[in-house]
């Protein structure tokens, strides 16, 4: 079956094709679609074309399915077991390959640094993707987890404005937090 | 890295911040308000603090017996309180507490919640108040030979997935005899689980300090947490799982028969 294809303009005049299927993983596209004022091409002011792609990239992955492996995993297996007496063992197992397929794809759609990290944030927000913001929020949060705030600033390359005294003040208020948490 | 470059964390909607700060943990989002003024002010917003609280938080300060009410400017601030001010629930017989880096649950069970064996004999318990305790009455054991406390808790009261260790808090009093000669037998299980499970260790449920002798993984804690005056002896770490249920039973300490008779006080088990 072939699916309507969808054009979308990106901030810098490209335009690029995307299928309808694909493109309903975007909230903010299935409202346009749906709402039936689409004039061929979709204007997105917010999106460049060095991003994209990128984005569209995740939508064909998606379909239509909207979530992470992450929801998938945790959430849709176990509720279905609990609603079907007679869990069918080899769709389960069917299931957990395919989940782990998509840990593996989204494992190497993630390997990017920052700047990209940045983009992608904005435009999965902007085009209300919630299993795209989801990574990327994620990611960003694993740059933060376990790390001093000297490896943040390098992670994220951004550079202290605080006032030398505000610094100092810092690193007082960071001291007695640590010192609180000696107790392992 | 990429220097120089055009786009900075600061072009990310508030929203998004405070979304990844949720997913880190208190620590780390704590820490990270050193990094800038833009992870500054994400931090004090209630959104990241809801998260690092318990999700059942409102049920279990309802059933606190606290004589203020709960009334706090942000969540950050609930936060910090209950980390540092353990809160007396259940009519008074346990008390609340969040661990500060994770914000997991910790839970403290006073005597009057504990199974002491032959707690309602006079000749060999005795309840009444103790200054250092948090809890109204705590019990002093007089003299007995067979030496069982045991305690119980509800999984499901417990944070998911988390590593817990059971405590005892106990105080002696100054003529206290008869727990340097034989260890006492402490353990942990699951209610619920098959037999044979259960590990038991040996401790010496000695004074802290003082002639202390190492059985078998006794750790003794009073140096690491000083707002307990009393003695702590760790009984055993477990994880919880999600998806156990059932009761989970501290059980401390089991005497083996005719042994030496004993004096001492028994305050609570904290679960944390």
């Amino acid at each position: 079956m072939s699916s309507t294809k969808i054009f979308l303009k990106s901030s810098d005049d490209k335009t690029f094709e995307i299928d309808e299927t694909a493109a309903r993983a975007s909230e903010t596209l299935k409202n346009i679609i749906d709402g039936g004022c689409l004039d061929g091409v979709i204007p997105l002011p917010n999106v460049s074309s060095n991003i994209l792609p990128k984005v569209i990239e995740y939508c064909k992955k998606h379909g239509g399915d909207n979530g992470s492996s992450k929801k998938i995993a945790n959430g849709g297996v176990d509720k279905d077991k609990e609603i079907l007496p007679d869990y069918d063992e080899e769709e389960d197992k069917r299931e957990k390959v395919r989940v782990d397929e998509l840990k593996k794809w989204e494992e190497e759609y993630m390997d990017f640094d920052q700047q990209v990290l940045y983009d992608l944030m904005l435009a999965a927000n902007y085009l209300h993707i919630k299993g795209l913001l989801d990574l990327t929020v994620e990611k960003a949060a694993s740059m933060i987890r376990g790390r001093t705030p000297d490896q943040i600033r390098e992670n994220f390359n951004i550079n202290s404005d605080f006032t030398p005294e505000e610094e100092e003040e810092m690193i007082l208020i960071e001291d007695e937090w640590d010192d609180e948490w000696a107790f392992d | 890295m990429t220097q120089g470059s055009t786009v900075d964390l600061c072009v990310l909607p508030e929203g998004c911040i405070s979304n990844i700060l949720s997913l880190t943990s208190p620590r780390d989002a704590c820490r990270s308000s050193v990094v800038s003024s833009v992870f500054r002010s994400s931090l004090d917003s209630d959104s990241v603090w809801e998260r690092f609280l318990p999700s059942d938080y409102q049920q279990i300060l309802s059933s606190s017996i606290s004589p203020s009410p709960f009334v706090f400017s942000s969540k950050k601030e609930l936060y910090l309180h209950l980390c540092n001010n353990p809160v007396l629930i259940d009519n008074g017989t346990k008390t609340f507490a969040l661990e500060k880096c994770s914000g997991k649950k910790c839970y403290m069970i006073g005597a009057k919640a504990l199974s002491v064996v032959g707690g309602d004999q006079p000749e060999h318990w005795c309840w009444g108040p103790f200054p250092d305790s948090r809890f109204s009455e705590v019990v002093q054991l007089l003299d007995i030979c067979w030496l069982e406390v045991r305690g119980r808790m509800e999984t499901r009261l417990l944070s998911p997935s988390t590593t817990y260790v059971a405590y005892m808090v106990f105080d002696f009093t100054e003529s206290a005899f008869g727990f340097d000669y034989y260890p006492a037998e402490v353990s942990v299980k699951l209610a619920a689980a098959s037999s044979g499970g259960e590990e038991v260790k040996a401790a010496y449920l000695d004074r802290i300090g003082r002639n202390m002798r190492q059985a078998a993984n006794l750790d003794p804690m009073g140096k690491e947490r000083q707002q307990f005056r009393q003695d702590q002896v760790k009984l055993q770490p477990w994880i919880m799982h999600r998806r156990e249920d059932g009761c989970r039973r501290p059980t401390t300490p089991t005497e083996p028969a005719g042994t030496q008779g004993e004096r001492g006080w028994v305050d609570g088990d904290r679960v944390g």
